[in-house]
């Protein structure tokens, strides 16, 4: 099932970390309850954004996806701003 | 430092501090050769950092955890770097997973407390072989602490 969003971040080609950085600026600029779809190559961001939704106080980690573009591995996160 | 596995970043600073990329297992005895004496490992990963500090120490070098939340650093994790990478005295390697976290905070470390000019700090990563974007990653970052930080005076 697509998990619903309301904004995506392309950080494709990001090294950490920058898709974190870029991520926690574009979280507060929602509302809150609303939830941003990250869209990252950096295979280390799988990790890198768990770590981040266990210590961080308002974002929530909904769920992680693999894809691929143009033979490029795509690892996508959806976060939710909670607070 | 030619007989350290093949693929593992490193990025020499200056003679006692060496930025680098995970090591994997098998490295630790070729840099305790090296002439390394200290490890410090910002990656946030408790499992993975036990695991490190044992084959670390089994190679008789010291061996410091030190995860810093990169996404967001405050003026309070840099006051901690900076101490803790100044409470040693050997040659240090300074790890991550791909030498970029450890490059920002030593960045910013030597912009707030050595009180060095941002270019020349970028100058000096650029020639320890950093790219344009890594350096671009560095300069983002930076001006993000700073924004919530307060400007260095």
């Amino acid at each position: 099932m697509d998990t619903a969003y309301d904004q995506t971040l392309d950080v494709k080609g990001a090294k950490c970390p920058l898709p974190l950085v870029k991520s926690r600026k574009a979280i507060g600029e929602l509302a809150v309850g609303q939830v941003l779809r990250v869209v990252a190559t950096d295979r280390g961001s799988v990790a890198d954004f768990q770590g981040w939704a266990k210590t961080a106080k308002n974002v929530e980690l909904i769920s992680q996806e693999t894809g691929q573009e143009a033979g490029q591995d795509l690892y996508i996160h959806y976060l939710r701003r909670t607070s | 430092m030619a007989a350290l596995t093949r693929g593992l970043l490193l990025h020499q600073m200056h003679e006692r501090l060496t930025l680098a990329g995970q090591p994997q297992p098998e490295d630790w005895p070729h840099l305790a050769a090296a002439g390394f004496q200290v490890v410090i490992n910002m990656r946030s990963d408790h499992k993975r950092a036990a695991h490190e500090q044992a084959n670390a120490t089994a190679a008789g070098l010291e061996y410091l955890h030190l995860p810093l939340p990169a996404y967001e650093l405050e003026p309070e994790h840099l006051a901690l770097f900076h101490a803790k990478l100044n409470s040693y005295g050997g040659n240090i390697l300074l790890h991550c997973r791909s030498a970029t976290r450890v490059a920002l905070l030593w960045m910013l470390d030597q912009i707030v407390y050595g009180r060095r000019n941002q270019a020349e700090v970028e100058a000096e990563l650029r020639a320890a072989g950093y790219d344009n974007d890594s350096l671009a990653t560095f300069s983002f970052c930076t001006e993000d602490y700073f924004e919530r930080a307060g400007a260095p005076a």
